[in-house]
């Protein structure tokens, strides 16, 4: 019997410049997350998540990125956050577009695999896989930036897949 | 969709309502439905979603999510083969945009392959030989799955990271026009996915 999934559970409109979103109290009932993020930046930056308020150094990721003059590949190992996009957004033009895949969040005997792919129209493209290295089930998604903030008018929604 | 117990809908209680929900929740159809999953709780040689003419009629795309780990030991990879319908003639292309890092090094690399016996639904997850608990994760569309005068064609996006890491973007073609009924999965090296693995098919509606 075919089952309705692919459930919103939050959007996040920015009011005001932040430095990080949070989805917090994350309900179990699920198996992946995808959360889905257009926002532009008050300078240029980095987009990163970090699950369960957890800042140790267990974020792992490898990534390729083109830009239509060169495709690159680079990995970061133990790091406090996941890179989920280094493709630098600025404060006009097109917003930086990103999807993240969080697989198996509720799971207790997995570290975690996140895939991701972002864009901006003007810039580059880009995919990560990361892991973070933890077993816990994942209650909490932060996106954060490596400086600066996420602009006003930045959105970010959570969507939960039921397996 | 939830929906209101008779006893409080008003029918027995005489409420008035300015709708015909009549205190229901307005119907909301989904357009990705979950059709099936299987969680592996033993080491499996292969994972088969069988039946798939049953949702013909329903569905035009499909989409199978993973996470994968085989009981490969010599190597931290391992690729994930798909075939269509028990075809294991040379019917199947491969295509894969690959970024990796070992050791240190790594790059970005393509890599293409014709007359194949399967598609490769990811040329690297986690194995044994990875660290503990780490699984590789696929997500990966089907399209137009039940068409009869189209090949198939899969896109996915897999992505694993331990000793060696890697995240494609890859595709595949089934040179035949067969609407599909049937998607098998196996690991290429090793001889199992490891208990915990998980498969998971999702349908995405036509429109009307």
């Amino acid at each position: 019997m075919p089952t309705p999934t692919y459930i919103p559970l939050q959007t996040i409109t920015l009011g005001s410049a932040a430095s990080s979103v949070t989805f917090a109290s994350i309900p179990q009932t699920y198996r992946d997350l995808i959360m889905v993020a257009s926002a532009l930046g008050s300078v240029t930056l980095e987009a990163r998540v970090r699950l369960n308020s957890d800042s140790g150094s267990n974020y792992h990721s490898v990534r390729m990125s083109g830009n239509g003059s060169s495709a690159t590949s680079a990995s970061l190992g133990s790091q406090t956050s996941g890179s989920i996009s280094t493709i630098a957004t600025a404060t006009t033009g097109g917003a930086l577009q990103i999807e993240l895949q969080v697989m198996d969040y509720s799971a207790t005997d997995k570290h975690k695999t996140m895939l991701a792919r972002s864009d901006q129209s003007a810039v580059a493209t880009e995919a990560v896989a990361l892991r973070w290295a933890s077993t816990a089930a994942v209650t909490t998604v932060q996106i954060l930036t490596s400086t600066g903030d996420f602009a006003i008018g930045a959105t970010f929604s959570l969507y939960a897949i039921e397996a | 969709m939830a929906v209101t117990k008779l006893s409080t809908s008003g029918l027995i209680s005489f409420a008035r309502y300015n709708t015909l929900l009549a205190g229901n929740a307005p119907f909301d159809p989904s357009s990705y439905d979950l059709l099936a999953t299987e969680i592996l709780t033993s080491a499996q040689g292969s994972v088969t979603f069988a039946s798939l003419g049953d949702y013909a009629s329903d569905y035009q795309h499909l989409q199978i999510r993973a996470v994968v780990r085989t009981d490969r030991t010599s190597a931290s990879s391992d690729p994930v083969t798909l075939q269509f319908n028990g075809n294991t003639g040379t019917n199947y292309s491969r295509h894969g945009l690959v970024s990796y890092q070992f050791g240190g090094s790594g790059g970005v690399v393509s890599n293409a392959a014709s007359s194949q016996t399967s598609i490769l639904l990811s040329q690297a997850v986690n194995t044994n030989g990875a660290t503990a608990n780490s699984f590789g994760a696929i997500v990966g569309d089907i399209l137009d799955p039940f068409s009869s005068s189209k090949n198939t064609t899969v896109r996915a996006l897999p992505g694993m990271n331990a000793a060696f890491s890697a995240v494609e973007l890859r595709s595949g073609g089934f040179f035949n026009t067969a609407s599909i009924y049937e998607i098998k999965l196996e690991p290429l090296v090793g001889s199992n996915f490891v208990t915990g693995s998980r498969f998971s098919l999702y349908g995405l509606k036509a429109g009307a």
